[in-house]
């Protein structure tokens, strides 16, 4: 568990690290966009003014008035001077106003030292693009490359044609020069950033930082923000920047310095995230195993005690009244509804069984064949034969000792006397070729046996030991008490067994080998009485065969005491039934 | 010789039983049957058996209370049961009966001789001697025994032995006493009140059952048979003659 939280906890720190990161990339990203969109903005209000200050400029009467006439005097170039002068008072960055007559005349208001290249100015690839504009206003630097100042200093040049205000007629140019570099110092002091730097179209710095004009390229000559990862020494940082639509200005800020820093905030946050998301992992485990994983062991403990018991129980787990509660609800539910079908299952499997017990002794109806009997036995007395009688009666004794419901347990003297009635008939059937013997000791003529735990081996000894030896045989029943336990013996000198048979025998009431591989085996007598011996006492061993192939068969059965009381109770019980 | 009284419903089982021992020989002779309870306690004080042999599943009175009955009025009398397996439940009630022995039908002869060894013996050491009454019965008393016999002798269970313990007296000589004082023996006279009282009930066409449990012979085998012997004609044609008067 603590190693799944330990997992847990690292993969969210790494996550948590790096979305930092990238949160702090991201912000900075976005602080650097909205910086250089600042200055854009700046930079255009500033040269719309400018362009407005042309404009005016443009209109004023003495301006028009130089522009118009067909030749110059001193005098209108002064007023035109004085009437640029007049509009340039309310503005400092203003270098210098030039007026370009169409007839390569021009008129410059700047002092000092000006460069003006006025043949490429008059040249028409140059100014068609100024002239064909249709008044409207250029920024290029330094006039478009037709004017330098002397001490090289940078200037910005509004460029636009100018027009006779009455005849609309296009009479010549209007370059306003601006001192880009003191502009721009002006802007960028209200950004108030490190980073940011401000480069002309051709790369050549105008102001702000100039480390990051160092990383200028042409990439940066795009009307969107650009953005460069640069590896500078031994840190990463970003760089971004644009070049201005219509201007020639290339705007460019550099992040990654730590200058701007994500609110320390949003980390708190993230850790409280963590820690709140641990929380409630430990929270809804110990949850889990409390009302999910302990009640369910508990209920498979309950279940495999149930299994081991043998039986079809119901859960005695104690579980909360949950789902899982409701779950073993049911299940027990389902073992009563199963118990029960199992109850009535039995319950009707007893009643059919009664019901055919019961059906049965009407067909036998002892009362009616014991009084047939009687009367037979009577006319044959009344007819003078003895011997009819004698049988008559012998059957009548073998069937009411053998038909007996009073008990499942005789005593070993009425099994006795059953087996010989059963053989006074046989030998009714067969003459002499049976005799039997008995040697019963007198302390065993009580003793309690299952019912008819004898007759079974007796008929096996003539069916298949005397019969099928054809001379006369002998069997002898013998029981003795050895060590409280009855011995009962059932010896014949019929065919015997060879020792396969024996085994094979043998094996079979081990229950090794299959009951019925040929049908009926010839042991269904023994192997009736072994199994029921098995059902009574719960016991193995109780059983020896000794046989000699031709001489003798000798099964020797070992019944334990049984306890009578419980048994005749029971007994008692099912007759008052 | 000892007298032997057979009981049972079953003419066959009372014929095979009287043919098949050797009576002589055990010094015993059989010296009544009756085909039912009712009978065998009408006759039981004429024949005076020592031994009897007593059928459990009898109709309208079984030997269960036949044998409650008798062990009371015959003390000395010795009960075998003889039972079928279908009479288990009857048996486990005689276990609280002081019945001699239990024999299971089908019979088995040597049992029953066996058995028969065992109850001679027995009787063979009860003294022979019979206290004799010597207390007089006043003829009064007869007068009022003779009331009693009319007013009781609905129930069924009415016999000399029954009225003599009632009374107080020796049954024989109770017997003796009865005869010479009324000319009749004991159970003429009770047969003579019972058979009267049917005649009126034939008379007013009652179902031969109906009178024979109102007059205390609850039998109507043994009752048609007493109705003939002292009408000398049947029930039946007796009731068609007193009905078509």
């Amino acid at each position: 568990m603590a190693g799944v939280f330990a997992v847990f906890g690292i993969a969210f720190a790494v996550s948590l690290l790096a979305l930092a990161e990238k949160n702090q990339k991201d912000y900075e990203q976005r602080e650097a966009e909205t910086i250089i969109n600042g200055v854009k903005e700046s930079i255009i209000a500033n040269m719309d003014n400018y362009k407005a200050l042309t404009r005016i400029i443009m209109m004023d009467e003495d301006v028009l008035k130089y522009q118009r006439y067909k030749n110059v005097n001193p005098g209108m170039t002064n007023d035109a001077h004085f009437g640029v002068q007049r509009v340039l008072n309310v503005s400092t960055e203003v270098d210098s106003v030039l007026l370009i007559r169409n007839d390569g005349t021009y008129m410059n208001t700047g002092h000092g030292g000006y460069e003006v290249d006025i043949n490429r100015i008059q040249d028409w690839s140059w100014r068609h693009v100024y002239i064909n504009s249709m008044g409207k206003a250029f920024v290029a630097m330094n006039g478009n490359d037709t004017i330098k100042k002397a001490d090289g200093q940078q200037m910005a040049t509004i460029i636009r044609p100018t027009y006779d205000l009455y005849t609309l007629r296009q009479t010549g140019l209007l370059m306003m020069n601006i001192s880009i570099e003191a502009m721009l110092d002006r802007i960028l002091l209200t950004q108030q950033h490190d980073s940011l730097c401000i480069l002309s179209n051709e790369g050549s710095y105008l102001a702000g930082n100039s480390s990051i004009a160092d990383y200028f390229g042409v990439q940066f000559l795009n009307a969107d923000i650009v953005r460069e990862e640069i590896k500078d020494k031994t840190e990463f940082r970003t760089v971004s920047g644009m070049l201005m639509k219509d201007m020639p200005f290339v705007i460019m800020c550099g992040t990654g310095e730590g200058n701007v820093s994500i609110p320390t905030e949003t980390l708190t946050i993230y850790a409280m995230l963590l820690v709140a998301f641990i929380a409630s992992v430990i929270i809804a485990s110990i949850y889990i195993t409390n009302s999910i994983t302990r009640p369910i062991s508990n209920m498979v403990e309950a279940m495999e005690r149930t299994k081991n018991s043998g039986w079809v129980k119901t859960l005695d787990a104690e579980v909360k009244p949950n789902e899982i509660g409701m779950l073993k609800d049911s299940f027990n539910t389902v073992i009563e509804r199963q118990n029960d079908l199992f109850d009535s299952l039995m319950e009707q499997e007893k009643a059919a069984q009664k019901a055919e017990m019961l059906v049965l002794h009407e067909q036998i109806k002892p009362h009616f064949l014991y009084n047939s009997l009687e009367t037979i036995n009577f006319m044959a007395l009344e007819a003078g034969a003895e011997e009819v009688s004698l049988a008559v009666e012998t059957l009548g004794s073998f069937y009411r000792n053998f038909l007996s419901k009073g008990s499942r347990e005789i005593e070993l003297k009425r099994e006795i006397s059953i087996i010989q009635d059963y053989l006074k008939l046989q030998k009714l059937r067969y003459g002499d070729i049976i005799s039997d013997e008995y040697n019963i000791e007198e302390n065993t003529k009580n003793f309690l046996l299952p019912k008819l735990t004898l007759q079974p081996l007796v008929e096996n000894c003539i069916y298949h030991g005397i019969r099928l030896k054809g001379e006369p045989g002998v069997i002898r029943i013998s029981s003795k008490m050895i060590d409280d336990k009855l011995h009962l013996t059932v010896y014949d000198t019929g065919v015997g067994m060879s020792p396969e048979v024996l085994e094979g025998l043998l094996a079979e009431l081990q229950g090794k080998k299959a009951k019925f591989d040929n049908g009926l085996p010839k042991s269904f007598g023994l192997r009736g009485t072994v199994e029921r011996l098995r059902y009574y006492y719960n016991g193995d061993d109780l059983v020896t065969i000794r046989s000699v192939e031709g001489e003798y068969t000798e099964i020797e059965l070992v019944i334990p005491r049984i306890n009578i009381e419980g048994e005749g109770d029971e007994d008692v019980q099912s007759n008052a039934n | 010789m000892y007298r032997v009284m057979l009981i049972d419903d079953e003419q066959s089982a009372r014929r095979l039983l009287r043919a098949s021992i050797d009576w002589e020989q055990l010094g015993m002779e059989v010296v009544g049957e009756a085909a039912s309870g009712i009978e065998a306690i009408n006759v039981i004080d004429e024949m005076k058996p020592d031994i009897a042999f007593v059928d459990i599943s009898m109709p309208f009175m079984n030997g269960i209370e036949f044998t409650e009955l008798a062990t009371k009025r015959y003390p000395n009398l010795i009960i075998i049961i003889l039972t079928a397996f279908d009479d288990f439940e009857y048996a486990r009630k005689c276990v609280s009966l002081p019945v001699f022995e239990y024999l299971l039908k089908p019979i088995v002869r040597l049992e029953v001789k066996e058995t028969l060894e065992r109850a001679k013996e027995k009787l063979d050491s009860i003294s022979s001697v019979s206290t004799e009454q010597t207390e007089e019965i006043e003829a009064s008393a007869i007068d009022q025994i003779k009331k009693y016999i009319h007013d009781n002798y609905s129930d069924s269970k009415l016999n000399l032995t029954a009225v003599a313990q009632e009374f107080g007296f020796s049954s024989s000589y109770l017997s003796r006493k009865f005869k010479s004082e009324t000319g009749k023996n004991f159970v003429e006279y009770l047969t003579e009140c019972r058979m009267e009282r049917a005649m009126e009930l034939a008379a007013v066409n009652t179902k031969m059952f109906s009178a024979s449990s109102a007059v205390g012979i609850p039998d109507p085998n043994y009752f048609g048979r007493c109705f003939k012997k002292y009408t000398g004609m049947s029930y039946s044609e007796y009731v068609i003659q007193q009905c078509t008067k």
